[in-house]
């Protein structure tokens, strides 16, 4: 669960069920843009930056925290 | 012959009544009404004040307020409908008993669709059906000769187009706001079986959706990197920036190869390029476009902004400013405003410049309003002094209106190309201004960065010092405020400029949006999802809109009102009706979202010092009394608690005591005394007493 609000697909919301896919579909621009980057190291840069939506980084930390990428005090509720 | 006039304001009464007298007005009251009353030539005038609307509409038959859908309405004075309005009774009373002593009757309010409505609705109501026999003055400002004018030139008829205009909006306003406000009201109440007022509206919703679908946008933006390639060049040992050809480099690959390329390497000066640029005028001020200004340099509110301007307007100092217009006719005296404006000492210089052009034509806009041209100053001196908000407005109207009749400014900008190896270009850039034309009459309000370049000649070297790939991220859009929510719903034609920053302020009123960076609450979110839901026409802008073009031809009497309003509750009906079937599901929404703005209205953002849990705002059961409580004492037994002050409403700030950090309290008492005080200090104040 990253909100409140009712899940809707792949147990999310829609707010969030969008920046998953926004999370999905920039991956490639990062890649083309660093050359070689993992999907991991890739969360875990964006968690880091100010510019990423909230939503975004909550969906990050999720999904870093499923794959046991980050276990980090922010992500441990999630 | 007696003949009334009717004025949208008591200070307009006040204006007109001096404008019109052979000799000084005689003041009278009657039933708390203070109208005048004038000699001029053999006539003799009764000009007495609205208070804006005197009547509005409301439900035909007196029903319960939980009541919905409601079709039927009927116009009704103010005061049998909305609290706070008593002494209009006596006001109505008073223009009743004035308009059966007199046999011509003028409507003086300002001239558009509300001041006609107001005239309209008075003269047809309180005074006998006066409507039909009544003339119109118009007038652009509450200068002596523009009313003289107006009122010599009155016309034979009411501009009933315009107030059938505002009739018509007053009424499906109405419609949408009160079926749709209960209609979510009443579903989270029977839901939660509490009470809160919902509101939504045919603007309200449309312009909340931006908001919400903005803040969706921000919430979810994944940032992408780039590179931008930061230089420092060195030309005849100056140091001087440059920029590289590629804006934007999308690889980190690329970035480090332009690097490693050029620095410390030189290129030639391959072309320079000079050339002057015409810098036009600014348009005169329509009400959208100064509102924007006053926020961009003063941060005034829109709704601040317009206050002012209606105050500087009815004390005759500037012109009227609910307008689209960009346009300043010959008419309205332009040496004879200069003039005036040149008795002001701040403005001698400048005016006196301008009235040394054999002609004088201001540059105007493409925006046009038939009823009164754009913002303009009157050239009057103020009679008191004013506060430095006004100041800072009439200041920026004045000198808006000089700089439309300057000349074009010129700039004269550079560029060099520097080539390094075949492949990559560099620019240096250079501007000054040569000729200051208008921006000399606009200054402080216009800035121009100039940025001096030292000689540079065809085939010099230029040494590259330092050459830096940076690494930058895209960043979401940004939130609103309310200068550029206000220009959203221009563009998108939604509202009319008299209305839209007074929406923008019930969103906050509401609790639907916050801060000046505007973001909305979760109860916003959640109104917008349960309409987007049951009724996506209520928040579709296009539908809107739709409305709008059919209520603007009524002005233009190509269409009747009330095949405007039938149309409207034709389209309502059905939508009404589906949230009425859904009600449950609605109500459960929105109930979630209620609980959460209510905890999060009573929950302090400072933790409790005794075991750091929630704080909240708690009222005794036993007592009835109000304190800050921690959340703990249902976990942990935490007895902590603070007193607060048992009279007025009470709001957490978003401050905190500069002493010991605790959050602020704000109490606002029953005349609108505030009171911001830190509950912590308070009992340590009393701790500390011997």
């Amino acid at each position: 669960m990253v909100c409140k609000e009712q899940a809707k697909r792949d147990g999310l919301c829609s707010l969030h069920h969008l920046a998953r896919e926004k999370l999905d579909n920039n991956y490639k621009l990062w890649q083309a843009a660093y050359g070689d980057i993992t999907y991991e190291r890739y969360l875990q840069s964006l968690i880091r930056l100010p510019e990423t939506g909230e939503a975004a980084a909550a969906v990050a930390k999720l999904i870093l925290n499923k794959r046991g990428g980050e276990t980090d005090e922010n992500t441990r509720h999630l | 012959m007696r003949t009334l006039v009717i004025c949208e304001k008591p200070d307009a009464a006040r204006r007109l009544a001096e404008a019109l007298a052979d000799t000084e007005p005689s003041t009278h009251r009657k039933h708390g009404l203070t109208y005048f009353e004038v000699t001029r030539k053999d006539e003799r005038i009764t000009i007495c004040p609205a208070l804006g609307h005197l009547y509005v509409v409301d439900s035909k038959d007196v029903s319960p307020r939980r009541i919905y859908p409601v079709w039927d309405f009927s116009w009704k004075p103010k005061y049998e409908v909305e609290r706070g309005y008593e002494r209009q009774r006596g006001w109505l009373r008073a223009i009743q008993e004035l308009a059966e002593e007199a046999e011509r009757f003028i409507n003086s309010c300002d001239y558009d669709t509300e001041g006609s409505l107001i005239g309209y609705m008075i003269l047809k109501y309180a005074c006998g059906g006066a409507d039909r026999k009544a003339g119109r003055m118009r007038f652009s400002t509450l200068t002596r000769s523009d009313l003289n004018q107006a009122y010599v030139n009155v016309t034979d008829k009411l501009d009933y187009e315009l107030a059938q205009a505002g009739m018509c909006r007053h009424e499906i306003d109405w419609l949408y706001g009160v079926n749709l406000s209960r209609a979510i009201t009443e579903s989270a109440r029977e839901y939660s079986n509490r009470y809160a007022t919902i509101s939504t509206g045919r603007v309200q919703g449309p312009t909340l959706r931006f908001i919400v679908e903005r803040e969706v946008e921000v919430a979810i933006h994944v940032p992408v990197p780039y590179w931008t390639i930061e230089v420092t060049v060195a030309i005849d040992g100056v140091l001087t920036e440059a920029e590289y050809s590629k804006e934007k480099l999308e690889t980190k690959a690329e970035a480090e190869r332009v690097v490693n390329d050029v620095d410390k390497r030189s290129g030639l000066v391959e072309d320079i390029q000079e050339r002057s640029v015409r810098i036009e005028p600014p348009n005169p001020f329509d009400l959208t476009t100064i509102q924007s200004e006053a926020y961009r340099h003063f941060r005034m509110s829109p709704s601040q902004t317009l206050r002012i301007l209606e105050r500087l307007y009815l004390e005759a100092l500037i012109s009227y400013p609910r307008t689209s217009s960009q346009k300043l006719p010959p008419s309205i005296g332009y040496r004879e405003i200069l003039e005036g404006l040149a008795r002001n000492p701040e403005y001698k210089r400048l005016s006196a410049d301008l009235l040394s052009q054999p002609t004088l034509r201001p540059r105007e806009g493409k925006k046009f309003d038939p009823a009164h041209p754009a913002i303009y100053p009157t050239g009057q001196l103020p009679k008191r002094r004013l506060e430095p908000r006004e100041s800072r407005v009439l200041d920026l109207v004045t000198k808006r209106f000089m700089a439309t009749f300057a000349a074009a400014a010129t700039r004269q900008s550079l560029k060099v190309t520097i080539r390094v190896g075949q492949e990559y270009l560099f620019y240096i850039h250079g501007s000054r201004l040569i000729h200051p034309g208008w921006t000399r009459y606009y200054e402080p309000y216009v800035k121009f960065a100039e940025t001096v370049l030292p000689k540079i000649e065809l085939g010099q070297e230029v040494t590259f010092k330092e050459v830096t790939a940076r690494e930058r991220f895209t960043t979401p859009p940004p939130r609103y405020n309310p200068s550029s929510l206000l220009r959203k719903m221009e563009e998108s034609e939604i509202g009319t400029k008299a209305t839209r920053a007074e929406i923008i302020d019930i969103l906050y009123k509401r609790g639907y949006v916050l801060g000046e960076t505007i973001r909305p609450t979760p109860l916003a979110n959640k109104v917008i999802e349960v309409l987007k839901k049951h009724c996506p026409k209520i928040v579709d802008v296009s539908f809107t809109r739709e409305l709008e073009v059919l209520m603007s031809r009524i002005e233009l009497g190509e269409e009747r009102r009330e095949a405007v309003v039938i149309e409207a509750v034709e389209q309502l009906k059905p939508i009404i009706e589906q949230l009425k079937t859904n009600e449950d599901e609605v109500g459960r929404d929105l109930s979630e979202a209620i609980r959460e703005m209510r905890l999060q209205n009573i929950s302090l953002k400072v933790p409790c010092p005794s075991c750091g849990l929630q704080l909240r705002i708690i009222r005794s059961k036993k007592t009835k009394k109000r304190f800050i409580g921690c959340s703990g004492a249902w976990v942990s037994g935490c007895r902590f608690s603070l007193p607060l002050p048992q009279f007025g409403t009470i709001k957490l700030l978003d401050r905190y005591c500069g002493r010991c950090g605790f959050q602020l309290v704000k109490t606002v008492g029953s005349r609108g005394r505030s009171l911001i005080s830190c509950p912590k200090c308070y009992v340590e104040g009393f701790k500390r007493k011997p």
